[in-house]
């Protein structure tokens, strides 16, 4: 019970941080994180009122979750190459999730969908990484937002791998103890994304190319 | 609780998904490290350059400001030490007609304020002209060029000549007058520096590219010396050259001909439609 009010106070700290930060300046993907979260909060109420059907709104939510984290980096990324991967491959990984959710056995927790997601997830954080330090920048790069909410989303992401990789070896009742540890990551990562929400407010960021542009205006003429 | 079960040796799963997830995260948390002190100093080198590039155009602007100056300097000597003597003795000999009243003494003095007159006429001429020539504002890049090289070879310290095989269009004034500037100080170099007996000039275009080369065969420098010089504060003249070469947005390169026998200045400037702005 203690770890379900702390949750709750780190939903509190993320949504108010939004609030607080991004409705004067609002971005496309931070809104898109701020309705994951919303979602998230959700289906955490409702998993934790409703037994009977859980594995049925986890398999949703992995499916909900894994559009919503696409869509994120596909907006973040200006790799060009990976413009072009992340859509077909989001779509071809959503057919298998949709699918797999439907033939799955709804009686037990679909630990291949989840891991699956986790993987694939893991991946677009790090071409996310990539492409943030093969680029010329002044600023650091945790001074963005989107470094933050990345952040957050690896930590959750490779915390609960294992977990979601070995729930089909595991029994209902030791999975439900397990639960806690995808229950402290979800905790972590709404600070962090809290953090991010927040940096979207007291950041100013300028490229190495603005600064030489103004040093070629010395010598205009011989 | 959990915990302690977790860490039961009885329970490998448990183990597996202990490590498995500490693992990660410890992965998740080195990457990010990394990340970070990467960037610091990809970030601090950036810094480092861009501190050296202002440091380098600080240096060409001052060379430039510094040899205007000199030229200042050159125009006022010129025009104080031999215009203004020449004026000042002109007016002497004019004076002289207001106290001796000879008819013919009048006459005699005022032939030779007018000598000294024409003579103040050319000079000052020749300084106009070494301004800015007429023949390249009226005429182009090429005949101003042509008449530089006579004038060298008509000096007779040289042999000079030059050709352009490719130049039917003319380059914007500006751009001419720029280009003829740096020949002008690159032929300067060659005939304070080189001691060369022969100066070839040729033009070519390939592309969307004008193409100036020198030859001679004196003593000239290679593209190592130039960037060392670039960098001294000797080399006013070179520095001058490469802060409008930067305008032009062009290259010169200095080389040794593949015989060995000739130093080569290739100046390689993009046409004027294909600049960026």
């Amino acid at each position: 019970m203690k770890l379900i009010k702390y949750i709750a106070i780190s939903y509190l700290f993320c949504i108010t941080c939004f609030l607080v930060s991004c409705l004067k300046n609002p971005k496309k993907a931070l809104w898109l994180i701020f309705i994951y979260i919303l979602c998230a909060l959700f289906f955490d109420f409702f998993h934790e009122i409703e037994s009977k059907e859980k594995n049925i709104l986890n398999g949703i939510f992995t499916i909900c979750e894994f559009a919503v984290f696409a869509y994120f980096f596909y907006l973040i990324i200006d790799i060009p190459f990976a413009k072009k991967i992340i859509p077909i491959s989001s779509i071809v990984i959503l057919a298998v999730l949709i699918t797999t959710f439907i033939r799955a056995d709804k009686k037990s927790f679909d630990s291949f969908s989840a891991s699956l997601e986790s993987v694939v997830v893991i991946i677009f954080c790090l071409i996310y990484f990539f492409g943030q330090i093969s680029k010329p920048q002044t600023y650091f790069i945790y001074t963005v937002p989107y470094f933050w909410i990345v952040l957050g989303i690896l930590i959750y992401m490779s915390s609960t791998l294992f977990l979601f990789i070995l729930a089909g070896s595991l029994s209902q009742q030791e999975l439900q103890k397990y639960w806690v540890i995808t229950t402290i990551s979800n905790i972590i990562s709404n600070i962090i994304f809290g953090i991010g929400f927040l940096m979207n407010r007291f950041t100013i960021h300028h490229s190495i190319s603005d600064q030489s542009s103004n040093h070629n205006d010395i010598l205009k003429s011989p | 609780m959990a915990l302690l079960q977790v860490l039961s040796p009885d329970n490998n799963i448990s183990m597996v998904l202990f490590f498995g997830t500490i693992g990660m995260l410890a992965l998740t948390i080195g990457l990010i490290v990394f990340i970070s002190f990467h960037q610091r100093k990809v970030i601090r080198y950036q810094q480092q350059l861009q501190k050296l590039e202002q440091d380098q155009q600080k240096t060409l602007l001052n060379a430039s400001i510094r040899l205007q100056e000199e030229e200042r300097q050159r125009i006022a000597a010129d025009l104080h030490d031999d215009a203004g003597p020449l004026l000042a003795t002109a007016r002497l000999y004019l004076n002289e007609n207001f106290v001796n009243l000879d008819k013919n003494t009048q006459l005699q003095s005022i032939y030779n304020a007018k000598q000294i007159i024409d003579d103040t006429i050319q000079l000052i001429r020749n300084i106009s002209h070494s301004l800015m020539p007429p023949t390249l504002k009226n005429f182009g890049l090429e005949s101003a060029v042509n008449d530089l090289f006579q004038k060298i070879s008509g000096s007779g310290s040289m042999n000079a000549s030059c050709r352009f095989h490719d130049y039917r269009e003319r380059l914007k004034a500006e751009t001419e007058l720029i280009i003829f500037r740096i020949i002008q100080e690159l032929v300067n170099n060659i005939l304070k520096h080189s001691n060369a007996s022969f100066i070839h000039l040729t033009q070519n275009t390939s592309g969307n590219k004008f193409f100036i080369r020198i030859h001679h065969d004196g003593r000239g420098i290679t593209q190592t010396d130039f960037e060392k010089l670039n960098k001294s504060n000797v080399g006013l003249g070179l520095k001058n050259i490469q802060s409008r070469l930067k305008v032009l947005q062009g290259k010169i390169f200095f080389e040794k001909d593949m015989s060995q026998t000739y130093y080569k200045v290739t100046i390689e400037i993009v046409r004027e439609e294909e600049r960026a702005a």
